[in-house]
This record gives C-alpha cells, sequence and structure tokens, in this order.
C-alpha cells in the first residue's frame, strides 16, 4: 500500500487507477449514504477521488489510509449538504427524555430486505435527516461531532435522528407489508 | 420471544453485507479530469515561463537603453553628472587624473631639482608658497639637519600635491560649471531631453477590463443543429488583461502581457423530436462527454414537450504581444495598436438544463483548437489623469486562427472588444 500511495504522489495514472480498482466500491458505499441517487453519489465518487489525488500529500501514514480517505468522502458530503443550506429547516422538539427513549427497535421476524432497497430507503430521506442518519448510526459519529462538524445544535441533531429513523421505520413496515400482500397474492 | 433489532444497527449490518459497484465511466471521468488539470497546470507554467522570458529580455532592452543614453549625454556634453555608473564618463576621468599625474611628477621633480641646485638639499623655494617655508640655513648641514630637511622636503611635496589634487578638482567642478550654464541657457531643448529620457526609462503596466462582441458562436453554433429552431440566442462575453508597456522610442512602445477571454453562448430550444433523438437537434457529435449517448440518465428531466436551454461557456487564456505607435501627441493621445495573440483553451462546458433540472454539466464541446493564434488591430486613447497614471480606452479587433479543430469550418473567427483601464508608471 505504501508503494502505491508513493506512486500516487508521483501522480502516476497506473498506481492512480489501482487505488481506484482497490477502493471504489467501499468508497462508493459511502457515497451513496450520503447523496439522493446512484448518479449524484457517483458524482461525488468523482470528485472524492479527484481530492484525494491532489491531497494525497497530507496523509502523513497517521491512522488506516481508508479511515482517511473515507473523512474525505464524508466531510465533502458534508460541504455538499451546507451548500444545499438543508440544517435551516424546522427541527422537530424531542423534550427532555433521554436517547435510549427515542431508540426505535424491528422486530425482525418477518423482515427480508435486499441491501439495494435499504440504501434507497435512506437515499429517499429528506437530506437533513439522511446525514445525521448516516453519520450517527452508520459511521459512528456522536451527535457533539456531527454538531461540530454541521453547525446545527445536537438537539436538532437528534430529533433529525429520531425522524429519520420513524421515516424509515414506516418504509420497512410499507416494503413487508406490500411484499407479504403480494405473496399471498400469488400463494 | 421476538427478535428486535435497533433500527440503526439492523441498516449498519444490511449494509456491510453488500457491496456496491459504481459505473464503469466513473474512472473514465476521474482520468479525464487528471489529464485536465496535469495539462492546465503544464500550460500556467508554460505561460508563467513566456512572461518570465519576456520579462527579462525586456529587462536588458531597458538595461541597455539606459547605457545608451549615458553614452551620448558624455559624449555630446549633455545633462548627465559626471560619476555616473558609464563605463565611457570612467575613461575620461581616469584619462584626466592619468594626465594630471604626470603634470604633478613633473612639478614635484624640478622642485626637489631646483632646491638641491639653489638652495642646498632640504630647502623650499620662495616661490612656492608653502606653511613650511623657513629662512635659509647658514649653518653647515649635519646628519641630524639632512633628516629634518628631508622631513621638510616631504611636508613641501604633500603641500604641492594636494595643491596640484585641489587644482584637479577645481579643473573637474569647472568642466561641469559650463555644462549647467549651457543646460540653463538651453533650457527647453534639454527639458524636452529629459522628459524623453524619462519617458524612456519608465516601464508600465496596463490593467483592462472589455466586453466583448463576437461573431464567434451565434447562429453557426456546432452543438446545435443549424436547422433548429432557437430562442432567446444571446452571448455575454468579457475579457480582461494585464500589459507590461515597454517605450521602445518616443513614440513607439512594445507592450506584453496575460489575459482572459470568456465567451458565453446561450439559447433556447425545443426538441423537435424525442430525447433518444440526441434531444431533437443537440449534436451530440460534437460533446465529448461520459454520459453519451445523453439519454441514459436524462429521460425523465428532458422531453419533447419543455424547452431545453444550452450554455457553451468557452475560458481562453490570452498572451498578446503587440507594438503601440503615438499618431497625436495631445491632452487625449492617440496610438495606433497591432500585434498578435496566443489563446489557450482552458474551458470550453457545454450545459443543458429545463424547468425540471437546473444546469446538467452535459461535457465538453470537441471541437475547439486547445491552443490558437489571433491578430488584432485597434485604436488606442490615452488621458493623463496623473503624472503616474493614464486612463485608456482601445477598442480592438481580433482575428482568429485555428480557433476550429481539423477542417471544421470556423463561423465567425473575429471578436471586437472594447477595452478600458488604467495604465500606471512606476
Amino acid at each position: 500500500m505504501e508503494q502505491l500511495i508513493e506512486q500516487c504522489l508521483k501522480k502516476d495514472a497506473t498506481a492512480q487507477e489501482k487505488l481506484y480498482e482497490t477502493y471504489r466500491k467501499q468508497l462508493f458505499a459511502v457515497c451513496l449514504k450520503y447523496t439522493s441517487s446512484y448518479a449524484e453519489a457517483e458524482d461525488h465518487l468523482h470528485d472524492v477521488f479527484i481530492e484525494i489525488f491532489q491531497k494525497i500529500q497530507n496523509y502523513k501514514g497517521k491512522g488506516s489510509f481508508e479511515g482517511w480517505m473515507k473523512r474525505i468522502a464524508i466531510n465533502k458530503a458534508i460541504d455538499k449538504h451546507k451548500k444545499k443550506k438543508v440544517f435551516e429547516l424546522p427541527a422537530y422538539r424531542l423534550g427532555s427524555l433521554s436517547d435510549d427513549a427515542h431508540e426505535i427497535y424491528l422486530e425482525m421476524e418477518h423482515i427480508k430486505i435486499p441491501f439495494e432497497k435499504l440504501m434507497e430507503f435512506i437515499q429517499e430521506l429528506p437530506n437533513q435527516y439522511q446525514l445525521v442518519f448516516s453519520l450517527y448510526e452508520l459511521d459512528g459519529y456522536s451527535h457533539r461531532q456531527i454538531s461540530a462538524l454541521t453547525g446545527i445544535t445536537e438537539g436538532t441533531s437528534k430529533s433529525n435522528l429520531f425522524r429519520a429513523k420513524m421515516n424509515l421505520k414506516k418504509q420497512i413496515l410499507e416494503y413487508t407489508n406490500h411484499n407479504h400482500k403480494r405473496l399471498g397474492h400469488e400463494g | 420471544m421476538k427478535d428486535k433489532k435497533r433500527i440503526g444497527d439492523f441498516f449498519k449490518e444490511s449494509l456491510e453485507e453488500g457491496s456496491f459497484e459504481p459505473n464503469e465511466k466513473v474512472w473514465s471521468k476521474i482520468s479525464d479530469t487528471l489529464e485536465k488539470r496535469k495539462k492546465r497546470r503544464f500550460l500556467w507554467m508554460w505561460s508563467s515561463a513566456v512572461v518570465l522570458i519576456l520579462g527579462t529580455l525586456s529587462a536588458i532592452l531597458i538595461t541597455n537603453s539606459d547605457m545608451k543614453v549615458n553614452k551620448n549625454d558624455i559624449n555630446g556634453g549633455n545633462t548627465t553628472a559626471i560619476g555616473t555608473e558609464s563605463s565611457t564618463s570612467k575613461d575620461k576621468i581616469k584619462r584626466e587624473e592619468n594626465k594630471h599625474d604626470t603634470i604633478r611628477n613633473s612639478v614635484l621633480h624640478a622642485v626637489k631639482t631646483m632646491d638641491k641646485k639653489k638652495y642646498g638639499p632640504g630647502v623650499p623655494p620662495d616661490k612656492i608658497k608653502s606653511p613650511y617655508q623657513r629662512k635659509p640655513s647658514k649653518k653647515p648641514i649635519d646628519s641630524a639637519g639632512s633628516n629634518y630637511s628631508n622631513l621638510i622636503d616631504k611636508a613641501n611635496a604633500d603641500f604641492v600635491k594636494k595643491e596640484l589634487n585641489d587644482s584637479l578638482d577645481r579643473k573637474i567642478e569647472d568642466s561641469k560649471k559650463p555644462k549647467d550654464r549651457l543646460k540653463k541657457k538651453t533650457n527647453p531643448t534639454e527639458d524636452k531631453k529629459d522628459v524623453k529620457k524619462d519617458t524612456l526609462d519608465k516601464w508600465n503596466i496596463s490593467l483592462q477590463f472589455s466586453p466583448v462582441l463576437s461573431g464567434y458562436l451565434t447562429n453557426r453554433n456546432l452543438l446545435l443543429s443549424p436547422s433548429l429552431n432557437r430562442t432567446n440566442e444571446r452571448q455575454l462575453s468579457y475579457a480582461f488583461r494585464i500589459l507590461f508597456v515597454i517605450p521602445l522610442n518616443e513614440k513607439m512602445k512594445f507592450r506584453f502581457g496575460m489575459g482572459y477571454q470568456e465567451f458565453n453562448y446561450n439559447a433556447q430550444f425545443t426538441p423537435e423530436v424525442t430525447v433518444d433523438d440526441n434531444f431533437g437537434g443537440l449534436m451530440t457529435q460534437n460533446i465529448t462527454s461520459p454520459l453519451n449517448p445523453l439519454t441514459q440518465s436524462l429521460t425523465n428531466d428532458f422531453n419533447t414537450s419543455i424547452p431545453i436551454s444550452i450554455e457553451h461557456r468557452i475560458r481562453y487564456l490570452q498572451l498578446p504581444i503587440e507594438v503601440s505607435y503615438q499618431l497625436r501627441k495631445g491632452k487625449i493621445d492617440i496610438n495606433a495598436i497591432s500585434g498578435m495573440d496566443f489563446f489557450v483553451l482552458q474551458d470550453d462546458d457545454v450545459l443543458i438544463s429545463s424547468e425540471n433540472t437546473p444546469n446538467f454539466l452535459v461535457g465538453r464541446a470537441n471541437y475547439l483548437s486547445r491552443l490558437s493564434i489571433a491578430a488584432h488591430m485597434g485604436i488606442g486613447f490615452e488621458y493623463q489623469l496623473s503624472k503616474y497614471v493614464r486612463f485608456q480606452l482601445e477598442p480592438t479587433l481580433t482575428y482568429q486562427f485555428g480557433g476550429y479543430r481539423g477542417r471544421v469550418e470556423h463561423p465567425n473567427p473575429y471578436f471586437i472588444g472594447l477595452y478600458s483601464g488604467f495604465n500606471v508608471r512606476f
């Protein structure tokens, strides 16, 4: 890997392509979580790799290279969300209950949904909910970190997360019910 | 007991199991962008090198013209002061000093000879008015007296030397005085020469902006089918540039620099056939795009019933080299300007939009040359605002050669700019 990074530092096109081939799927999954469509995610992936190749000299070997690239993808996504000004929408007030009180659970008995469909559900979320859900649940950021990165308050972050989960649960249930009806009909 | 799972965990685990494959064209797009940036960096380096070379040549030219002026001044008895760094003036002073050294040595020799013959050793003659003068000694000269008289000799010699040096200084001063008188007498002519020299010495910088009217794209834009009915067709173009100006003589100036030229072509058209047929008039063979054929992801957003707007953005880096010649000098100077430009294509983006979709970057037009040249001519008007700042207005006609690639016919390769700006002398 170090050799590949060194060659990329020298702007070697073959090395750049190899790096892309190695990490395209991984980073594309990150891009999909923060965008609204496949086409937009592909554009984002393009921008992310351009930035990686331009700023590769900034990677000093501290931490994993994958983590560094992933952070670029996420930060770039946050920048794009900021440009869209998605944080201005009114937040849902949660009151003073603990985080756990707002946790949403799924009964897994009859839930079988392909991962592509789940990604679609995330992409269909309103931007401000999608961003917080992906940062908190999928990439492990805390509400404090989200607040610092996006400029929204921790309260807004929590309420956005709650609304995102409610929305996702609704979509999952609708999808499951629809499938059950279809299967019952076919049966 | 029913199996329950946090919704966040459910999503995380499910997505980690899956694998998402981006379109193969993403890499070619990345590769294109990297290549484009590499070329752009190369072009900037190249253009910087050109400017650097031109700047160095100009500096050499200026230095040479300075030396010529100084030489002429000395030979022709003009106003340049003695003691300048000119090699000719140094030679002249050296010759004067050598001449004077010869005189001084012969005088010293004569004084010493006179001393010994007439008054005995160590006694200075009365005729030389020295502060060390003394009455002739009647006593015989002993060895101690001989030493003493040697000291007196040395003092006298130093005095004479000092006198002669002072005389030389006075002579040099005198050689300046008639010039000053001459300068006073011939004041108007000399002043004119001073101004001329001053003008020649100073190089200056012009900063100019211009709206540009061009026949560059209108009606004949190769992105749209010629038969297509288009509305709201318009162009908004502008240019700006920085010019380094070096006076070659009283009337002629050499100018070079860098500029930026933008052409924006906008038009609206309603596709006559379905989007499957290249948007019913958008000539996609003239567009390089990772999205070709364009119908892949845009079918839903663009259809025959909705008018489509097209925007073609062209940006050139312009490197002008030109000569200006003063036709009339007055309150407003009038100059004839002629020169050439190198045009380096920087951007060539094609964007489309409809009421459903905001500006969508389709790709790049592929029929414009990366590098082309142009000839230009114009008339320059200059109005002096202060000693150092002049306002400039320069209507200029530019004709581009080789703007299109291969054998494609260039529609109207001319553009008219009304450059206005300020010239600053340093």
